[in-house]
């Protein structure tokens, strides 16, 4: 079994099931612009403003869709099982997958206050939780071997 | 003694390599460290550019819909629709209706009390209005009553509609209080406040998780957000909309006069069934059967 920290696992698999259902939340909230908010709307904190706006879609993708499946692939290889798998592709895999949500939540706190010029805060909420992962595994990444455990 | 001396040397080499291990652990751990909170600095300072920019540029300043007199032929449209038509359409295509909730009466002059806590930018209070204003107007009258648009920088901008602020409501059955909290003009990263909510009021829009428009049916009901497609408001203006609500084919009238049905229904439990000619209609027990 490969050396990993003991409590990456117990950190990364939670962060990753929860921005996994928030991420499925929004894009559920994507396609329901109809009837009603989800989030208080004060003018600056508005969520639909967000979630229905021209830069919601990458390509004709919703961006919570995006990251629904960012967070898919977080959870699986954040399970304990692939944490403990000796593969040294998996910890660079990681790396880069957090590296890459990270950018992409800049990208987007970018365009919710300069471009969109309102918050979502289940977007926030996904954005934390996404930041907290980029740590964790980034941390997880450069951890000395005398603190991993078997 | 040599062998003692062997031991010995052997020993300190162990431990200068012990300690060289150590300080490799160290110095790997501190690296480690450095890192992560280079990182955490690095998305913090661009999170706190992004807001100083956001906060500094500001927004485009989108033409704002000054409230007008509703004219006559709209208020009509909306208000006089044959009780057939009312009757075939019933609870037509609208949905999200009014949730029962258990709690004090809310009552004011001795009549059940209907409160709306909404906002002249917002495009779902811009929406509810239509359906509200019917099935108020069936058990009384307003006055003063203006148009207005949503925002133009929301979603579903410009949605025509109107605004209850400055206006009055006279009815024997109900008493309805609405408060717009702000107006559709941004000011910053909000909007201008209009009406203000009594602290009471602010708690309960809090409690059902602030979000406009609510609507609470004397305490015993409420109802959070549109009860139709916003989208089908697109574009048009009052009277197109007021011209479509007596087709009982469009899906203006299936949406807007379906959703009066079942604010009236609501309201005719507040009211013990009065009057009759409201509540004993065919439209209304269309809309109580759900």
């Amino acid at each position: 079994m490969a050396d990993i920290p003991g409590w990456a696992p117990r950190l990364t698999l939670p962060l990753s099931i929860a921005g996994l259902g928030l991420s499925t939340y929004l894009t559920w909230e994507h396609y329901a612009t109809g009837t009603t908010l989800s989030c208080p709307d004060t003018g600056v904190v508005n969520c639909l403003k967000v979630t229905t706006s021209e830069q919601s879609m990458v390509f004709g993708v919703p961006v919570a869709l995006l990251g629904a499946i960012f967070f898919a692939v977080m959870t699986a290889i954040c399970l304990p099982q692939v944490w403990a798998a000796r593969a040294g592709w998996l910890p660079w895999v990681r790396l880069g997958g957090a590296v890459a949500g990270i950018g992409m939540v800049l990208y987007l706190v970018a365009v919710e206050l300069l471009v969109v010029r309102a918050i979502c805060l289940w977007c926030t909420a996904v954005h934390v939780v996404t930041f907290g992962l980029f740590l964790a595994v980034l941390s997880a990444f450069l951890q000395p071997n005398d603190r991993k455990v078997a | 003694m040599t062998a003692t001396a062997t031991t010995r040397a052997r020993q300190q080499q162990q431990s200068a390599e012990q300690r060289q291990a150590l300080l490799a652990q160290q110095r790997q751990r501190s690296r480690a460290r450095r890192i992560v909170l280079a990182a955490i600095g690095t998305v913090l300072a661009v999170v706190a550019t992004l807001v100083v920019v956001g906060a500094t540029t500001g927004g485009s300043s989108a033409p704002v819909a000054r409230p007008n007199k509703v004219p006559p032929v709209v208020l009509t449209g909306l208000t006089s629709i044959s009780d057939a038509t009312l009757a075939s359409i019933g609870r037509g295509t609208s949905v999200n209706p009014p949730r029962a909730i258990s709690g004090e009466p809310r009552m004011l002059d001795g009549k059940p009390q209907v409160l709306y806590l909404g906002a002249e930018y917002c495009p779902f209070c811009a929406v509810q209005r239509w359906p509200l204003i019917q099935a108020l107007s069936r058990f009384g009258h307003f006055m003063g009553l203006q148009t207005t648009r949503s925002a133009a920088d929301d979603v579903h901008p410009n949605t025509a509609t109107f605004t209850f602020h400055g206006a009055t409501y006279m009815s024997d059955y109900i008493a309805f209080t609405a408060r717009e909290l702000y107006t559709n003009e941004r000011v910053g990263g909000s909007y201008r406040p209009l009406d203000k909510a009594r602290p009471e009021e602010a708690a309960l829009l809090q409690h059902y998780g602030g979000s406009f428009p609510l609507l609470d049916l004397g305490g015993r009901f409420v109802q959070v957000g549109a009860s139709y497609d916003a989208n089908l408001l697109r574009g048009l203006e009052w009277e197109q909309i007021a011209g479509a609500l007596g087709d009982s084919k469009s899906p203006l009238a299936q949406s807007i006069d379906g959703s009066a049905n079942v604010l009236t229904a609501a309201i005719c439990t507040l009211t013990g069934q009065q009057p009759a000619a409201v509540c004993d209609t065919p439209a209304v027990r269309a809309a109580s059967r759900g």
